[in-house]
């Protein structure tokens, strides 16, 4: 038959898993053989990835972690591939072949793999940041884990491929956007995700701060947040023992999300308030916050 | 989205940063680290339940494999290659075979009505109460799909979220194999293109 003269038909089929098992095994074979097909299929899964992603998010029971991390507590890991394995024949030929034939064993692979922003301050700092790493691998590990799965998906959404589209339609700039990602990228960025209720229409608000202390800055990601008036204007402030710091004012959209870079510095340990100004702002808080995040240990 | 990119050289700094973080975690996860194993499952599990779900309905089964899928992801992360794409894409192709394999595996899963595949495209983008930027995501896939001929369209959804095979697919659609297999490949290139997967 002809698909069977030309293997490489199969490549859609085979990326979407809709092959029979022998016909898997044939095409493999063929991937095996040929770096062109590897690198057509590689890219075809990526794509499939996306179609994965378009699936609408179902946030599993907590059962499931818990069960799961009693799981591998028990259950080893396969050992680690040999130089001989195919996956040095497929990196080669890919334009990212330095990193890709790094072994992925040692550190995260961040520094090889993802150069920060052009420019920014972020490699510098990395270098000299094990210290401050350390502490927020400490402060991250013995912090429960209950994050909003929705919220910090989303900010992983929020800052990929799409960040000019975001950018954009939350009426944010390309500079913001990529101050976002330059603040995620930090070794030493750290999340706190709050859920709230509001009293007045039941809505479930969640708001996430992403930090990074080596930059002093912080953004906040809200979901679920009533858009104000015109004449109102919800307001950010960076609040330490010497009381809060106006650090910009936002809207959010008709389904409520927004997102911003917060203004000035952040200091260590400030906490991150939200309160409703009029519009413009104030220069003090006239209302009481409607949301604190504690960035402190 | 997170995937890809590593391979479009100039766009790193951008696009990158976000699977960094979810590379770190699996490059940890690797070295037998559990609570870097916790903070990927935190980012990833409402993903994985969402496709698992989508292609295998039934609510219960859907976690079971969950389940497998993370276990898997524990078990093979010292296998993950840096070079081939992103953690992102390597979890949801784990994630992806795995509801298939269940699919296939339980006559139950034959008795969905063959509809299911067909109709999910156009009523899929009607749900709302997403957040912003996934509905931001959903309109450049759901664009990217609306640019395929009808049975690229077809063929591509009814095999990945239908999970048919392609004889099945053929089968549905009432045209020959050799179509289907045509139109699943050039149907994946032109959403590969269409959504700046880099090649």
């Amino acid at each position: 038959m002809t698909e069977q003269q030309n293997p490489s038909e199969l490549a859609g089929a085979y990326v979407l898993n809709a092959l029979s098992d022998q016909e898997r095994v044939e095409y493999e074979r063929h991937l095996a053989s040929s770096a062109d097909a590897r690198r057509e299929a590689d890219s075809l899964e990526n794509t499939a990835a996306l179609l994965g992603f378009d699936a609408e998010p179902v946030e599993p029971p907590a059962s499931l972690r818990a069960d799961l991390l009693a799981a591998i507590a028990t259950t080893p890991q396969l050992p680690r591939q040999t130089a001989t394995d195919v996956s040095d024949a497929v990196a080669t030929p890919a334009p990212v072949a330095s990193s890709a034939a790094t072994p992925q064993q040692q550190q995260p692979a961040r520094p090889t793999i993802v150069p920060a922003a052009p420019g920014t301050k972020a490699a510098t700092t990395r270098a000299s940041s094990t210290k401050a790493q350390r502490k927020a691998e400490r402060r991250w590990y013995t912090q429960p884990l209950a994050f909003a799965v929705a919220a910090v998906a989303l900010v992983a959404v929020l800052l990929g491929v799409n960040t000019v589209t975001s950018a954009l339609n939350n009426g944010n700039g390309l500079t913001q956007a990529l101050q976002l990602a330059q603040i995620n990228a930090q070794p030493d960025a750290q999340r706190e995700t709050i859920k709230l209720t509001n009293i007045n229409d039941d809505q479930r608000v969640v708001a996430t701060l992403v930090w990074s202390g080596d930059l002093g800055q912080s953004v906040i990601i809200v979901d679920g947040l009533a858009s104000l008036p015109d004449e109102k204007t919800y307001e950010l402030w960076y609040i330490n023992d010497e009381g809060p710091v106006s650090a910009g004012t936002f809207n959010t959209s008709g389904n409520g999300d927004s997102w911003r870079i917060l203004d000035g510095e952040m200091g260590a340990g400030d906490a991150v308030g939200v309160t409703v100004e009029p519009a413009g702002g104030s220069e003090q808080p006239t209302t009481d916050p409607l949301i604190v995040i504690h960035t402190a240990a | 989205m997170l995937v890809l990119v590593e391979n479009a050289p100039g766009t790193e700094s951008e696009i990158g940063t976000p699977s960094s973080t979810l590379e770190d975690y699996l490059g940890r996860v690797a070295a037998g680290d559990q609570q870097a194993f916790a903070s990927l499952y935190d980012l990833m599990a409402s993903r994985v339940l969402g496709l698992i779900r989508k292609v295998l309905i039934d609510h219960a089964q859907s976690e079971e494999v969950a389940q497998e899928v993370f276990l898997e992801i524990w078990q093979n992360a010292t296998r993950f290659e840096v070079g081939r794409g992103a953690a992102a894409s390597w979890i949801m192709t784990i994630a992806h075979r795995r509801a298939i394999d269940r699919v296939r595996a339980s006559q139950a899963g034959r008795d969905r009505d063959v509809k299911i595949g067909i109709r999910d495209f156009p009523t899929a983008f009607d749900e709302v109460a997403e957040s912003a930027e996934i509905s931001i995501e959903h309109e450049r896939v759901s664009r990217a799909m609306a640019n395929l001929t009808e049975i690229q369209r077809q063929a591509v959804s009814l095999a990945y979220y239908g999970g048919y095979s392609q004889s099945e697919v053929a089968d549905i659609l009432s045209v020959p194999l050799g179509t289907v297999k045509t139109r699943l490949r050039d149907g994946m290139i032109r959403l590969r293109d269409e959504l700046g997967v880099a090649s």
